[in-house]
């Protein structure tokens, strides 16, 4: 991970120039006397650009390891450092909220297409398991299959099971002693809590058969909507509230950098109006009212149109240049410093893109989501500073949507190399490229 | 040289042709003999199958309008489109469908595609616009197996067509863009057929043949080129910089490999001599001159759901390389190991030329096997020459080649012993029945456990020396536009839409 080693010494060594009055040059003292432009102008880019000084305030003293890793996109290990400091440790759970909401997504879709599809051609294997398997999928993703596959169990086991996700009622409610019934106990706890006993379940298939030549494995369907659940709640109870309240909390006027540090919204007052349109959470920033001074709409197009993606594309990389440019000629060294090294724009831009491609997707436009997440895409191949792993899991949605499912296992490759629990995922996505390509007379040629 | 080739393709007016690179000239032009990427990028411009991917990927009709299957599934009826017509202006009919699917099939002509129609058991004519086939198996799903390209009869006296058949330079087709001319410079200059239904909005097309990756990517951003199919990882960083360029995920399941000569008499048919090899190797110092690049233990690319994750990469040992060379009866009385015949261990390897990166990977190795005693005799070769020692003759100890596939990653030619690709002479008996039933499973967990295992063994035999996949990524000038997608094997699937901007 040298591109976060990289950033760490950098992010480490920036704070030392902004604590140390010494090393600030002579020349740049006047420019604590002139006006300084608005700081909402930029958003909090500059306000870290502009103010290096309030930036070091916020990562000195215990913080910085937390910031560091925010920074990483490493979420678990940015929650965990910031200990008692509520804001950004709720910043990193609602981050992890939403990446097993992605998640979730991929599943949802990924088991029912593979389900339905195998029924359909023929060969889905027989059992009771499979068929609840199928209607668990769908009752945690807000799939509308669960009455279909329920309903075909007639006979134990899985019948209490299935009629009770007829009925409506909670999966996580089952407490048999088969498989399903002790994994719904990792959920209750994870419900409680304690998600570690279910993480670590993550990468033990649900359902292990034994067949004549292979074994069969299928995995937690429910895995990401549990785990997302969990952490949505972490963020109200760290905040205090529930966690639309707490998040709410981060729209006032007099809200602290720490609320938006490396967030999709620029200003409190973009998040204030989302967070007044009643908006979904996940979709907070997409239409910042900060980014039309960029000439950037945040009208939605009616149409699946990429090409449309590609020009709105072309204005925000325009005006986040012209960003750049401005804040280079306005900001110290220390601030020029930050924002090169910490690549601040890219930064904004790619958490921007990001939920951009889930407001694109939650309007069944995955033509412009793919614009949104390639585009976001840094070339390197890992998770970091440059990548963060929900950029994956949408690029990894948006290409499923599109029928690319072989395409969508390179996605989600990359996240198994650093989250374990999408493994059972990538298998599911795997046999379902495999399905789709059982009649396909493969193509293959020398050299790329 | 290259200054002035810059030079003259700067002048190419804006509007003009969409000119991309290739770091090789297809060979031939002619799909029944296609065996490289370049080939196959061109082919889909020229030519059309029966059905082709839309842009979710499913098989849709192209030459065909509507098709129905039997119930029992061994053969379907397709009615034919009536408005296609051949670049040389003859009508398409169903004469040439079954013309096409003899000729693959024909032993006399040894296509090298001739796997693509081999569970077509017959096919005959209805009439002039609907053709019957028949199935050896039955298939759920035939118009997926449909895509091979469809070839005009009236250009052949018989199905028996050799590989110098003139077609090859005055290649007739049906698709969106006609052969225009071969250059003297060796690209190729395409222009739109006018009368092909989805109305190509390209004027047209010229392939260059670059061979220099680093000047592929500085003609990018001078504007003297529109489109390069394969960036390497190094260049990745310069062009994702470049507001006049824009990157495409082009992902092609390559895997570079040097393939052993395990055939008989040959110094890798030993077992042990080819995983001695393999240990010497230093495969991580091969890369650093290209990028990053992921190593691969079998034949797969990593994010495959055939990759066997539970196979490490081989790691570098030449202690224990030269231990196996010694079980293997090879002695090393001086600089160079002896053979139990006697003779020094000299081994012939093979690559294209004029590849700047394959040249470098082959000095490299050169360099790493000479100081470990033996010794590697590099020949670079012309694409015909290749073509009859490695695919025809198979004179050679190594090659070193890529392989890409689509994405199914069917790897049965490459490692069954029976299989059209397998010019290394891999056998196993084992694979091949894992292979064969690979092929037939309809258990998508089957298949996949099958071929996980089928990884493993293959690992195990070294038949190769896997060396790495690389990021796929192609680049495009912003000028070109309405690019929804790249087709992740075929490139130019969909290249009826673009269109270049202001």
């Amino acid at each position: 991970m040298s591109a976060t080693a990289l950033v760490s010494a950098i992010l480490l060594s920036q704070i030392g120039c902004g604590t140390d009055e010494a090393s600030t040059p002579p020349g740049k003292e006047a420019t604590t006397e002139t006006p300084r432009p608005d700081l909402d102008q930029f958003g909090w880019i500059s306000e870290v650009v502009l103010e290096p000084g309030a930036f070091a305030a916020l990562v000195e003293g215990g913080a910085r390891e937390g910031w560091i890793a925010l920074h990483a996109h490493d979420y678990r290990a940015a929650e965990a450092a910031f200990g008692d400091r509520a804001t950004p440790r709720a910043r990193a759970q609602f981050a992890l909220s939403l990446l097993y909401e992605d998640l979730s997504d991929v599943s949802g879709l990924a088991h029912e297409q593979l389900f339905s599809e195998w029924e359909e051609r023929g060969g889905l294997p027989e059992g009771n398991e499979i068929l609840l398997l199928a209607a668990l999928s769908s009752a945690c993703t807000d799939g509308d299959t669960t009455i279909r596959w329920a309903s075909r169990i007639s006979t134990e086991p899985g019948l209490a099971l299935a009629q009770a996700l007829i009925q409506g009622r909670s999966a996580f409610e089952y407490t048999g002693s088969d498989p399903f019934g002790r994994r719904m106990a990792l959920h209750r706890a994870a419900q409680a809590g304690d998600e570690a006993p279910l993480l670590e379940a993550a990468t033990t298939p649900l359902i292990t058969r034994k067949e004549e030549t292979f074994v069969r494995r299928f995995w937690d369907p429910c895995l990401y909507r549990s785990l997302s659940d969990h952490w949505r709640r972490r963020v109200g109870e760290t905040l205090g509230g529930s966690s639309t309240q707490a998040i709410a909390s981060w729209s006032e006027p007099d809200a602290p950098l720490q609320s938006r540090l490396f967030a999709p919204w620029a200003t409190a007052s973009d998040l204030a109006s989302d967070v007044a349109s009643g908006r979904d959470p996940a979709l907070y920033g997409a239409r910042s009212p900060t980014l039309r001074r960029l000439g950037v709409g945040s009208d939605t197009e009616p149409i699946d149109d990429p090409e449309q993606a590609r020009a709105l594309m072309r204005l925000l990389d325009a005006g986040l240049a012209r960003w750049r440019e401005q804040l280079l000629a306005l900001a110290d060294e220390d601030g020029q410093a930050l924002l090169e090294d910490l690549q601040l724009i890219h930064r904004f831009r790619q958490e921007w893109l990001v939920t951009r491609a889930r407001l694109a997707l939650d309007e069944d436009h995955p033509r412009q989501s793919l614009v949104y997440t390639e585009q976001a895409r840094d070339h390197a191949q890992e998770l970091g500073p440059a990548n963060g792993p929900a950029l994956l899991a949408l690029l990894a949605e948006t290409r499923l949507r599109l029928g690319h499912t072989r395409e969508a296992l390179d996605a989600l490759h990359l996240l198994a190399q650093e989250m374990p629990e999408v493994l059972g995922l990538t298998e599911i996505v795997g046999d379902l490229a495999i399905l789709r390509g059982l009649d396909r007379q493969g193509d293959s040629k020398e050299n790329p | 040289m290259h200054a002035l080739m810059l030079a003259v393709w700067a002048t190419s007016a804006w509007g003009g042709p969409l000119r991309y690179a290739e770091d090789r000239a297809p060979g031939i032009v002619n799909p029944l003999f296609t065996t490289t990427m370049s080939e196959a990028r061109i082919n889909e411009l020229l030519f059309e199958g029966l059905f082709a991917d839309d842009f979710e990927l499913r098989s849709t009709g192209r030459l065909a309008e509507s098709f129905t299957v039997a119930e029992d599934l061994r053969s379907m009826t397709i009615r034919l489109r009536r408005d296609v017509v051949w670049h040389d202006g003859d009508g398409f009919d169903a004469q040439d469908v079954v013309f096409s699917i003899n000729a693959y099939k024909d032993p006399a002509t040894a296509s090298s595609e001739a796997g693509r129609v081999s569970w077509i058991t017959k096919a005959i004519v209805q009439d002039p616009y609907t053709v019957h086939l028949e199935f050896a198996n039955p298939e759920y799903a035939p118009q997926n197996k449909l895509q091979f390209k469809i070839l005009p009869s009236h250009r052949f006296p018989s199905t028996s067509i050799k590989r110098t058949d003139g077609f090859r330079t005055q290649p007739i087709g049906t698709g969106p863009f006609k052969f225009e001319s071969f250059n003297g410079d060796n690209s190729i200059t395409l222009k739109r057929n006018d009368r092909h239904w989805s109305a190509a909005k390209l004027t047209e097309i010229a392939m260059r043949e670059v061979s220099d990756k680093n000047y592929q990517a500085r003609l990018l951003v001078y504007e003297s080129l529109e489109a390069l199919v394969q960036v390497l990882p190094r260049d990745l960083a310069t062009l994702e910089n470049d507001r006049k360029v824009e990157l495409y995920p082009y992902q092609t399941n390559s895997w570079w490999y040097f393939g052993l000569n395990q055939r008989p008499h040959r110094s890798l048919s030993s077992a042990r001599v080819r995983e001695a090899l393999a240990l010497m190797i230093n495969v991580d110092q091969l890369l650093e001159p290209i990028g990053t690049g992921d190593r691969v233990s079998g034949p797969f690319v990593r994010s495959s759901p055939f990759y066997n994750h539970d196979v490490p990469p081989l790691t570098r040992d030449p202690d224990r390389g030269a231990e196996l060379l010694t079980e293997a009866g090879y002695t090393r009385p001086g600089q160079s190991w002896i053979g139990p015949d006697g003779k020094e261990l000299r081994l012939k390897l093979v690559t294209l030329s004029n590849l700047d990166t394959a040249m470098d990977v082959v000095i490299n190795v050169q360099s790493q096997l000479a100081e470990l005693g033996v010794t590697i005799e590099p020949e670079f070769l012309g694409i015909a020459e290749y073509r009859e020692r490695v695919w025809r003759d198979h004179d050679f100890d190594i090659i070193l080649s890529q392989w890409s596939f689509d994405r199914s990653e069917e790897i049965y030619e490459q490692f069954h012993s029976d299989g059209s690709r397998n010019f290394i002479g891999y056998h196993n008996a084992g694979v091949d029945d894992l292979l064969e039933k690979a092929k037939l499973a309809a258990d998508p967990q089957q298949k996949k456990a099958l071929l996980r295992d089928v990884h493993a063994r293959i690992a195990k035999d070294h038949p190769m020396v896997f060396l790495w996949t690389l990021d796929n990524y192609a680049a495009l000038s912003t000028r070109v536009q309405n690019v929804s997608m790249i087709h992740p094997f075929y490139f130019f699937t969909w290249a009826s839409d673009w269109v270049f901007g202001q």
